[in-house]
Parts: C-alpha cells; structure tokens; sequence
C-alpha cells in the first residue's frame, strides 16, 4: 500500500465522525471506528451486509432515498436532525445505549463517482453528532417562553401584566376599527386596600390580591377577553366586541365572584369581608373613540362608583353614570 | 433574448410538476403533514436585465442553493421570502414563533427542503440528458434575491429560468421561487435536449 493510501485509511478509522461507504448495491464496504463504538457493532458484522439488512428501520424512510438518488442520480442528499432526528440506531456511550437514548444525527449522503480501480458508482453515508447543538438549542427556546411569559404575566398575581394588556389592545383596537365592532374596557378596584394591608400585613395583602384576581379571571369566560394587573390593587379588563350591557353582566358577576370569596376584612366599612367596585365604559374605535378616552371614561366611572358606597359597578354613557340597574346617577350625587 | 417556444414550456413546466410533486409527496410521508407543490409559470431573464424583474423587491428572502455540473450546468436555487420561510419550517416542525430568525436547527430543515426540492426537479431533467451530473451539497443562503442569487453584473451571457412555485399547507398557499441560472450555451443545450424528448415522446406514442 503506498503511504497516502495508508494515511487515508488511517484518517478514515480516525475521524470524529461516523463514515460509511455502501457500493451500487447498498452493501457496506467501509464502515470507519466512530461508527463501530457508537452503533455497538464490530466491522466484522457490517462489512459485506446490505444497508437494509443491517438496519431494517431504515426501509421507505428518507435516508433510503437519499441512498438511492445518491447511488443512481449522483445526487448528494442532507438529512438534517429537525425533520429526520435519529435515523440510525448510533448512542453517545453505554449508558445511553442501555437505556436507549440515540444521538441526535445529522447525515450527509454524498455520492462517490466511479472510476479507476472502482468504475462503480459508491456513496459515503457522513453521520455527524449534534445532540450538544439541540440541546443548546432547546435551552434557548425554554428560555425564550420563560422571557415570554415573564412579559406577560404579572408576577404577583399571576394574571396578564399590564404591559400585554397594552399590547393586546392596541391589536383588538385594530380589528375593532376594521370590523365595526364595540370595545369596553372595565376599571377595577379592591375596596379599602390599604387599610386591609394596615390590619393584616402585606404578605395577607399579596394573597388577597391573588384570590381576587384568581376569581375576577375566572369571569372572563372568552379567549379574547383580557384581565391584567394595572397597578397596586388596581386591575383593568379588555372585551372586544363588547356592548355597554354586556360588560355590565360581566362586571356584576364579578363583583359577585369576589363577594362570595368571603376574604374576612375587619376594617371595612363597606363589609366584613373584601369586596371589589367597578367602573365600566364602551366605545367604538371606528367612530374616532380611542383607547385613552374609554380607559378615562371607565376611570371616572369607577370614580362614581367610589362615591356610591362601593361593593358596586358603575357604567358609563355618554355624558351620565348609571348603575346596573339602569339608574341614572346625576351629576349632583357626584 | 433567450426563450422557449410553446410546446418546450409546456414539456418543462410538465417535468418540473412531477419533480415538485415527488418532493411534496416526499415532504408529506416525512411529516405526517399534508404538503403540495406546484410550479404554474415559468420565464427566461437576461442576466443584464434581471436586476429589475427579480421577484420579492428588496425583500429579505431565504434561498437554498445547489450547483449542478454536467451538460447543462446551472446554479438551482428555491427561494422564499424570509418571513414565509419561518411559516414554513414552523408549520413542518410544529415550532413556536418565538423567535423572528430562523434557529440553526430550522435553518438546517430548510435547507433539507430545499434539497429534496432541488434533487426531485433535476432527476427528471438528468434522464432528459441521459447523462451523470455531480452535484454539490445544499447552502443556505439569506438576504435581497439579488444576493441570494449571486447577481454579479460582471458575468454576462447569462440567462435565469424563473418559475413561481406554489406550496400549499392546510389552508395556506405560500408563493416562493425556483430560479435556475446558467449560461447562454447550456440553455440551448436544455432547449435542444427537450426537442429531442418531445420527438421521442412522439415517436412512442405514434407507435
């Protein structure tokens, strides 16, 4: 053998990657010591042996075709590890072979042009391992989702933050301009809050804080609908494609759903328990109505309902306060 | 200016629709997903010329290339823009849009694709020559069409074959393209090549 033909032969056997050569019959010429330790197989066994035969899992899969277009076309094939993962029965070590835990694999099917002392056709079958760049990579992707949900999560509350509620409306104002369609917006506030974190201290005071938004969330019962933390005790909802009587229905359960919770509030004089008051306002984005206005408007409803004796929802239309009861409430209670 | 008559684009647009729809077929069996391809129109640039027909604008696209070398030697590309790319992959892969660039793992797939593609439709075209062909690995590519397809005003007697591919998953119909780009003598040679398997093809059937 002359010297570079035995450095070859030598790189081969060396590389840190698997090769495999099959002739024009799919049978394995060259089957390189990477391969002999990852797939747990002596050469002894996989020379001579048709590819199909020494691994029948590959039958009608991509790599048989790209076996086939590489030794009749001559065209090479990649067989990357996103749409094919692991092809071959190959393990990183003993440990993962027991427990059967394969390489993540990307594959090159390269075709080797016949000639010379070798006037067949042969093609070389290059496994790389790459199960270190997909788990890099899913570390990435599960950070990604946590950044994301950080993003758009209170995280106190555990409800949406303030900052996907501003997010979301400004898409939901969009559709609602295209579409013609209603968005109300509700304001909501936990009764005497600061005297509830004056009796019972602020670690009782972030619990009844979860509780309520827990249970306002719970009334929320459409996908697009959107309760997010605005700030202290403070909490503001989103319904597109919502009427003025709509969102009062919602609101009144609400205020129900919190009531029913029965969180003991000594200091109030409102009710031994918490309780929630709500200002409610609609408007139609496509008649110039923006998103500050009808967030205003709700505020000062919420205002009025401050002023009533709170434990209550107020709406706002037009120029006048009512309550769910359709009361109008002039201006002079105010 | 280079061009085919009737009966030639039509023999073409035949043969690429079958190699489309051989890597559609391939694509489906691989991920349990639905995937069509089709490729309804096909035109000839004049490389000087090409710079102001290029599909996609200055849009960004992902392109995926491989260098065939044989008796019509081209530079084959499949091209999307970039952001139908990412609806791609994601839809194959059943990935999340966390991110706005593809991930090396995604742009790996892509490249894949683009493969499968770009075999499927040169196969056909090889047995039209009867004649071997080497051909080099998928490279990914990602920037203006202009550079995805290496226009260099520098090289002339150029011709680019352009067709719109439509690919269909679910609901949604993604545009991209397929650009073959060669110069003036291999062309001839495809478009002698073609008259020569339409004459049999006629021949066969007369028979």
């Amino acid at each position: 053998m002359n010297p570079e033909l035995y450095l070859a032969a030598l790189v081969v056997q060396e590389a840190q990657m698997g090769l495999m050569v099959l002739d024009s019959n799919e049978n394995i010429v060259l089957f390189n010591e990477w391969l002999v330790k990852a797939a747990c197989l002596p050469e002894k066994d996989a020379i001579g042996k048709n590819l199909l035969q020494l691994f029948p899992e590959l039958q009608g899969t991509r790599l048989q075709s790209a076996v086939e277009t590489s030794l009749q076309k001559g065209f090479p094939s990649l067989l990357s590890q996103s749409l094919n993962r692991t092809p071959f029965p190959i393990y990183a070590g003993a440990e993962e072979y027991k427990t059967g835990i394969r390489m993540e694999q990307l594959i090159h099917v390269i075709p080797l042009k016949g000639g010379g002392i070798t006037p067949q056709r042969h093609c070389i079958i290059q496994i790389a391992n790459v199960s270190e760049a997909v788990r890099r990579e899913k570390i990435l992707i599960e950070q990604a989702k946590e950044l994301r949900r950080n993003l758009i999560t209170d995280g106190l509350t555990g409800i949406y933050s303030r900052r996907y509620w501003e997010e979301q409306t400004l898409v939901e104002f969009r559709k609602a301009r295209r579409d013609c369609s209603p968005v109300a917006m509700m304001m909501l506030d936990v009764d005497l809050f600061k005297h509830f974190n004056d009796t019972y201290g602020h670690p009782e005071g972030d619990l009844c804080l979860q509780r309520v938004a827990r249970a306002a969330a719970n009334e929320l019962k459409r996908p697009r609908d959107i309760l997010a933390r605005y700030g202290g005790e403070e909490f503001v909802a989103l319904l597109p494609e919502t009427n003025l009587e709509g969102a009062a229905v919602v609101s009144e359960r609400i205020v129900k759903a919190i009531q029913n919770l029965q969180i003991p509030h000594l200091k109030s004089n409102v009710a031994p328990y918490v309780t929630l008051s709500i200002g409610v306002a609609c408007g139609f984005p496509v008649g110039g109505d923006t998103q500050e206005t009808i967030i205003s408007e709700a505020d000062q409803a919420l205002y009025a309902a401050k002023h009533l004796g709170r434990n209550r929802v107020v709406l706002r239309k037009d120029e006048f306060f009512f309550t769910t009861g359709n009361i109008k409430i002039t201006n002079g209670i105010l | 200016m280079f061009a085919l008559n009737e009966l030639q684009q039509d023999a073409l647009l035949e043969i690429f629709n079958i190699g489309v729809g051989k890597a559609a077929a391939a694509l489906s069996k691989m991920t349990s997903e639905e995937v069509l391809l089709s490729v309804p129109t096909i035109e000839f640039l004049e490389w000087q010329e090409a710079r102001q027909h290029l599909p996609c604008g200055g849009k960004i696209i992902c392109g995926i290339s491989q260098r065939f070398e044989g008796p019509f030697t081209t530079e084959a590309v499949l091209m999307f823009p970039e952001d139908k790319s990412l609806e791609i992959i994601r839809y194959i892969l059943q990935g999340d849009s966390l991110f706005d660039q593809l991930t090396e793992m995604e742009q790996e797939g892509l490249c894949e694709i683009g493969n499968i593609v770009l075999n499927a439709c040169m196969a056909p075209i090889a047995d039209i020559f009867s004649a071997e062909f080497h051909a080099t690995m998928p490279e990914f590519r990602i920037g203006t069409s202009e550079h995805v397809l290496r226009i260099d005003m520098a090289q002339s007697n150029r011709v680019i074959m352009l067709m719109l591919v439509k690919l269909q998953m679910e609901k949604r119909e993604i545009e991209g393209y397929l650009a073959f780009l060669s110069v003036l003598p291999d062309m001839q040679r495809l478009s002698a090549n073609i008259d020569r398997f339409i004459s049999e093809l006629q021949k066969r059937v007369a028979r």
